[in-house]
């Protein structure tokens, strides 16, 4: 019989099988801008035209992976192989939850959250940091502490949550008086990082060149404003986070809270990382400044699962996974791409909008979502045309040298090429696009950071049909 | 007696968590979020997220440099020296986020 570590793998093979199952049937397989799926077009480039992707740090080696599994294993779209891909990564996550668990209620909870399954089935990075983590504290459990270190410093080539893993067992070892030669190994996979430089080349994705200046500004820049930047004045900002931090952790985790709660409480005296694992991401999520990030809890919810397995209770344990099964079904429903969600595919069709764009078109996408801009750039990539986007050139810009945009735009006004895409219907993400006037395009301009307000309709000239 | 009321407590927390799943299914497929990405912009909105930022630094902080006073109870120069270093690191970020938000 197989095994690992001296344990039968069938069962673990059988976790993965169904997990697989579930989260392919449930994946998107064209691009959708549901489930804040902003990063896939930064991830297609990136693997498709060796470019870089996003900056946390840069993703060398999901990179790395995406780009061998996409030249040597291509079927049907780009979009949907790296999907796929992604949906495996989570049912493995599953099956090491049962391997370090040994129980099938901690695979269960995995699969019943809702922000696990909206993360597994589309084009993501999250379940690949999940898997090195999880793998990364079955090592530590196991008193592997070189290889955990080790595991977690190539999750961060990945996202840099698993940031969180090096700073648990570093805490843990601190306090604990262990040896932190291990902690040496959380640097062994930095040289990634020369991915960076390697991959940085024209057309450039959220870099602006190659200076040093640029790398800094590329790793740092955009984040300055987001880790513990949620607003408290007004309250606006805290009371909603509040709101959304209890629906997203109650509704992924319901009842286990109790079962986590115990865990917590029997674990502490023994060892701090299993706790700190699932509450650093859920207060980084709380303090963050971008709402979309409470998908950071995928994290939480893999380390809650193996806490709630630490408290033997049976009832409670009965009804969660009562509750686990129930929402599965109700998942089916609820996350299923081209059934229940995005049964109209409005990001292709708002491609195949831009495909009546003339080949010199200045377009406008700031309304149509926070990824249109990327979208755009994948698009002129793929099709060889050369859409102008001037979102990201006029923010760069200080305000004395934005005079040649508004000439810009004053003049495709004049030559009937100047166009906006924008979300008219917020429930679909329907996105239309409009031959529009410069009037209000030349005040964004001159006050890029103003808060946009709802299209004019005043400034619509034509419109080339919705998404819908 | 804590059984019994832990037993139906426990069932009716199962309820709630289907329900506050399907309350957060718009949340988690993106429509709450999705477009609230530009608001952080305003000037009063980075008034309140230079205010959390200062909260915050001034905790962590302050956590570090009593931690590390507190390993040194009869020594009172490097009591000092920890917390004037503390108060300056704390001017520093405050120039710093200063400088980022002008």
């Amino acid at each position: 019989m197989l095994t690992i570590l001296g344990k039968p793998l069938i069962v673990p093979l059988l976790v993965f099988g169904v997990a697989a199952a579930y989260f392919i049937s449930l994946s998107s397989t064209v691009p959708t801008f549901f489930n804040v799926n902003s990063d896939a077009p930064l991830f297609i480039t990136a693997a498709k035209y060796f470019r870089l992707s996003h900056p946390s740090p840069g993703s060398p080696l999901y990179n790395l992976i995406n780009m061998a599994w996409l030249h040597t294993l291509p079927f049907s779209s780009d979009y949907f192989s790296l999907t796929v891909l992604n949906a495996l990564c989570s049912s493995a996550v599953a099956a090491v939850l049962y391997m370090i668990t040994r129980s099938l209620f901690a695979p269960l909870i995995w699969l019943a959250a809702g922000v696990v399954v909206s993360q597994s089935i589309i084009l993501e990075q999250y379940c690949l940091t999940v898997l090195f983590m999880v793998v990364s504290y079955w090592c530590y459990k196991s008193d592997k502490r070189s290889w955990a270190y080790a595991l977690a410093s190539f999750g961060i080539m990945i996202n840099h949550l698993a940031g969180f893993c090096i700073l648990a067992y570093l805490i843990n070892d601190v306090y604990r008086k262990n040896s932190l030669k291990p902690f040496l190994w959380s640097f062994i996979a930095l040289p990634l990082l020369a991915y960076l430089p390697l991959f940085n080349r024209p057309p450039y994705h959220l870099i602006e060149g190659e200076s040093l200046l640029d790398y800094y500004d590329y790793l740092f820049g955009g984040h300055k404003g987001l880790i513990g930047g949620l607003s408290i004045i007004p309250t606006d900002d805290l009371v909603q986070r509040m709101w959304e931090f209890s629906r997203v952790i109650l509704g992924g985790l319901g009842t286990a809270l109790i079962l986590i709660a115990l865990g917590i409480k029997k674990v502490w005296k023994d060892s701090f990382v299993l706790p700190l694992l699932f509450i650093f991401p859920a207060v980084y999520y709380f303090t963050d400044l971008d709402a979309m990030t409470y998908t950071y809890t995928t994290v939480s919810v893999a380390f809650g699962a193996i806490l709630a397995c630490q408290y033997k209770w049976k009832f409670a344990k009965g009804v969660c996974i009562a509750g686990a099964i129930a929402l599965i079904a109700l998942n089916v429903q609820w996350f299923d791409f081209g059934r229940t969600l995005d049964h109209e595919q409005t990001q292709t069709k708002w491609y195949e909008a831009l495909d009546k764009l003339p080949d010199d078109a200045v377009l406008q996408v700031d309304r149509a979502g926070c990824c249109a801009i990327l979208w755009v750039d994948l698009y002129n990539m793929e099709t060889g045309r050369n859409i102008n986007n001037i979102k990201k050139a006029i923010v760069d810009t200080p305000p004395s040298g934005r005079g040649i945009f508004v000439d810009m735009v004053r003049k495709a006004e004049s030559e009937g090429r100047l166009y906006e895409s924008v979300i008219t219907d917020t429930d679909n993400y329907t996105v239309e696009t409009f031959k529009i006037k410069s009037d209000e395009l030349v005040q964004f301009i001159q006050h890029p950071y103003a808060p946009r307000k709802p299209m004019n309709e005043d400034m619509i000239i034509s419109s080339l049909g919705s998404t819908k | 007696m804590t059984k019994i009321i832990s037993i139906p407590l426990i069932a009716l927390g199962a309820i709630l968590w289907i329900v506050l799943s399907y309350i957060s299914q718009p949340l988690i497929i993106g429509e709450e979020v999705f477009h609230r990405w530009n608001q952080g912009t305003s000037t009063s909105y980075l008034v309140g997220v230079f205010t959390f930022k200062l909260l915050f630094t001034l905790v962590v902080i302050g956590a570090i440099g009593g931690f590390f006073a507190s390993k040194f109870k009869h020594n009172n120069a490097i009591r000092t020296l920890i917390h004037l270093s503390s108060t300056i690191m704390v001017m520093l970020y405050i120039y710093a986020i200063y400088t980022i938000y002008d």
